[in-house]
């Protein structure tokens, strides 16, 4: 029993660990510190793909235990291989769909996705949601120290990195120009230049 | 908008809406109706269209008539 158990633990802790980079690198980059000291969401979201690898793991072991299915390819006859497999697949293979079903102006996947749209969804929103709040609690505090709108929007224009391409400049001095307050200067700030920057920008007075 | 709103969450947390916009012109590369921008980042029409102003003022994009343009 614990040696089919201890892979499958394997591999849901690599799906843990997948979903939770994949959905931090991607959606909120510059903002995961914030991220992971806030959300419970983001934590729940990456344990229900960590339990779906774990019973995957397992039922993966048995089937090929008892010869029900056979897995051909480098290394896949070792269980801790075929763990970490599963573990960095799971998510990809949930989000397969046969096709989807309107009804009215909603489109429902059916296939695999059909199980993800039961929690994800709900927790994407919950996540996005948890990542506003700190945000912006997080630029508020800042923005009490710099009371003129004025002086922050040149400031922010000001020190936009010159790397960056022209045309990512551009939009961002947009952006900034027609924000109406400092804690959405803010949150531009951060969101589009990171916390270092901000920082540098706008540092924390004692 | 259902259908997109997967779009909507990933741009949701990228940046200012000229920053998003921007992201998906480039994104998709090529011509797009500003009702198609508006409907997949979930804002109104004439909201789009003031950020299209914006962008253009800067020199990143360009309006043709009812579709907007990355400026090359």
């Amino acid at each position: 029993m614990l040696r089919s158990f201890a892979p499958a633990v394997v591999a849901g802790l690599v799906a843990i660990a997948v979903s939770l980079s994949e959905l931090l690198t991607t959606l909120y980059p510059r903002t995961a510190f914030l991220l992971l000291r806030r959300s419970r969401a983001l934590y729940v979201y990456a344990a229900a793909y960590g339990l779906i690898a774990l019973v995957v793991g397992l039922l993966l072991d048995r089937f090929t235990a008892s010869g029900t299915i056979q897995l051909e390819g480098f290394g896949l006859s070792s269980p801790w291989i075929r763990a970490v497999a599963v573990g960095l697949t799971v998510k990809a293979f949930l989000h397969l769909r046969l096709f989807n079903v309107s009804v009215g102006s909603q489109s429902v996947p059916v296939g695999l996705e059909t199980l993800v749209q039961l929690f994800e969804p709900a927790l994407l929103r919950t996540i996005l949601l948890d990542e506003f709040t700190a945000v912006r609690a997080f630029t508020t505090a800042r923005a009490r120290e710099y009371p003129s709108l004025d002086a922050v929007k040149a400031r922010a224009k000001a020190e936009i990195p010159p790397t960056l391409p022209s045309q990512e400049r551009a939009a961002f001095a947009n952006d900034i120009d027609r924000a109406t307050g400092v804690i959405e200067v803010m949150e531009h700030s951060l969101r589009f230049l990171g916390r270092t920057n901000l920082d540098r920008v706008f540092p924390a007075k004692p | 908008m259902p259908v997109y709103s997967h779009l909507t969450h990933t741009l949701g947390a990228a940046g200012g809406p000229s920053t998003i916009l921007l992201k998906v012109l480039q994104d998709y590369d090529r011509q797009l109706p500003l009702d198609f921008v508006a409907m997949i980042l979930g804002r109104t029409r004439s909201e789009i269209e003031q950020e299209v102003e914006g962008l253009e003022r800067q020199g990143v994009a360009k309006r043709l008539g009812h579709e907007v343009t990355l400026v090359r």
